[in-house]
C-alpha cells in the first residue's frame, strides 16, 4: 500500500512530468519561466488551483452527473484561479504586476483539467492529494529550472526580486554567479525560452532512456 | 425528471459555494490589494514628483496639481489595446509658452505582456523617455519623435495620441502653476 502511494506521486511527479513527459501547461512554463521568482510565483499558483481542484472534484465526485462534468470542473477551476490571483495581488503586488496573466490563464491550463478530468474524478481524495501534489510537483521542477537557467544565462544572477515573494527579509539582488560581459540576453526572451525549454525536454529524455534500460 | 432536478440542484449549490468563496476571497484580501496598489502607485510618483509634494500628488482628484518650479502634473489618457493607458505627465513651461513634457511615467495599463508592455514603469521604459522635451507644435511636425514598435503600433498610437491631447489641452486651458523653486532635497 505504501509503495503504490509512493507510486503516484513519483510517477506524476517525474515519469509523466506534466511538462517534459506530457507537454502540458507550455504556454506559462514558457512565457513565465525567464526569473526564478516569476516561475517560482507561478508554480506555487498552479500547485494552489492544482490541489483545490483535484481534492474538491475527488470529494465531490460521486454528486457530480457525468454530462454535467466539464462545466463543473471549469466552475471550481475558475474560482480557485481567482482566489489564486486575488491573493497573489494582495500579498505579492510585484510579483502580480509581472506574471498576473499568465496565473490567470491557469484556468485554461489543460494540464490541470487533465488532472481533474483523468484521475481526481475517479479516485479517493488521499489519492488525488498525492497525484495533485505531485504533478505541481514536477511542474514546479521544470518551471524552476527553466526560470533559474535563462535568468542566470541572461543576467549572470540568480534570484533577483526574490522579496517580492518572500517579504524584504530576503534580498532583491540575487546571487550573482558571473560578470554582466558573459552573459546571453537572448535566454531571457522568447526565443531563448525555446532554445533553453528543447535544450532541457531533450536531456529529460535522454535521462528517461538511460533509467529505462 | 428528478434526476434532471438533481444536476440542476447540484450545479446550483456548487455555484453558490463557488460564489460564496470567491466573494468571501475578494472581501478579505480588497484591503491589502488597496494597500499594495497605493504604494505602487507612490513609488511610481517618486520619479516624477519633488519628495515633499508626493503627498499631495497621491491624491489624482486634485490633478490638474501645480508642483514647484512651474511643473504642473497632468493625467493624460487614451485606449490602448487591452484598455485604457492612464499616463502621468509633469509638464512646464505652460504659463509663458507652449507647455512641454518635462517627465512621465505610465500609471496604468493593460497591454499585452511582452508585446506592449515596454512601457511598463518596472522595466523603465527609455522608449517613453523620447517624449522628454516635446511640445504640441513638435509632435505635430515630426510625429515619429519616438519611432513605432513593431508589433505595438496600437499601443504607440495610444500614447502619442495621449500625450498629443494632453499638450493641446495645456495649450488652450489655464493650467495651475506653482513657481516657487523645489525643497533642494534633491541633490
Amino acid at each position: 500500500m505504501n509503495r503504490a502511494r509512493e507510486h503516484v506521486f513519483r510517477d506524476s511527479m517525474l515519469r509523466n512530468n506534466p511538462a517534459w513527459a506530457q507537454l502540458l501547461g507550455l504556454c506559462p512554463l514558457l512565457a513565465v519561466s525567464n526569473s526564478l521568482v516569476n516561475a517560482l510565483g507561478l508554480s506555487l499558483a498552479s500547485a494552489f488551483v492544482l490541489v483545490g481542484a483535484n481534492l474538491s472534484v475527488s470529494a465531490l465526485r460521486k454528486s457530480i452527473p457525468d454530462f454535467l462534468r466539464l462545466p463543473i470542473f471549469m466552475l471550481i477551476i475558475a474560482t480557485l484561479t481567482t482566489c489564486a490571483v486575488l491573493l497573489l495581488e494582495a500579498f505579492a503586488f510585484g510579483l502580480y504586476q509581472r506574471i498576473a496573466l499568465f496565473v490567470q490563464i491557469i484556468v485554461t491550463n489543460c494540464m490541470i483539467l487533465g488532472r481533474v478530468e483523468a484521475f481526481a474524478s475517479r479516485a479517493r481524495p488521499g489519492a488525488a492529494l498525492r497525484d495533485a501534489l505531485g504533478t505541481a510537483c514536477g511542474f514546479a521542477i521544470a518551471l524552476v529550472i527553466l526560470g533559474a537557467l535563462r535568468e542566470a544565462l541572461a543576467t549572470g544572477r540568480v534570484g533577483a526580486r526574490l522579496d517580492d515573494l518572500f517579504g524584504p527579509a530576503v534580498g532583491s539582488a540575487g546571487v550573482p554567479l558571473w560578470p554582466e560581459s558573459l552573459t546571453i540576453p537572448l535566454a531571457a526572451l522568447p526565443p531563448g525560452a525555446f532554445i533553453c525549454a528543447a535544450l532541457l525536454l531533450a536531456l529529460a529524455r535522454a535521462s528517461a532512456r538511460a533509467t529505462d534500460r | 425528471m428528478s434526476s434532471r432536478l438533481r444536476s440542476a440542484v447540484t450545479i446550483a449549490l456548487l455555484t453558490l459555494g463557488c460564489g460564496m468563496l470567491l466573494s468571501q476571497t475578494a472581501a478579505w484580501t480588497a484591503r491589502p490589494i488597496e494597500q499594495a496598489r497605493a504604494a505602487a502607485l507612490r513609488d511610481a510618483l517618486t520619479g516624477l514628483v519633488d519628495s515633499g509634494q508626493i503627498d499631495a500628488a497621491f491624491e489624482r482628484e486634485r490633478w490638474p496639481l501645480a508642483l514647484c518650479d512651474g511643473i504642473t502634473l497632468v493625467q493624460s489618457e487614451a485606449r490602448g489595446y487591452g484598455g485604457a493607458i492612464i499616463i502621468a505627465v509633469a509638464l512646464r513651461d505652460t504659463a509663458a509658452q507652449e507647455g512641454a513634457i518635462d517627465r512621465l511615467i505610465v500609471l496604468r495599463h493593460r497591454e499585452t505582456p511582452g508585446i506592449g508592455d515596454f512601457i511598463e514603469p518596472l522595466t523603465q521604459p527609455p522608449w517613453l523617455d523620447r517624449f522628454r522635451g516635446a511640445t504640441a507644435s513638435s509632435l505635430a511636425q515630426r510625429p515619429l519623435t519616438a519611432d513605432a514598435v513593431s508589433g505595438a503600433t496600437i499601443t504607440v498610437r495610444a500614447v502619442r495620441k495621449a500625450l498629443t491631447q494632453t499638450l493641446a489641452n495645456a495649450a488652450a486651458e489655464e493650467l495651475p502653476v506653482n513657481a516657487a523653486p523645489c525643497a533642494a532635497t534633491t541633490p
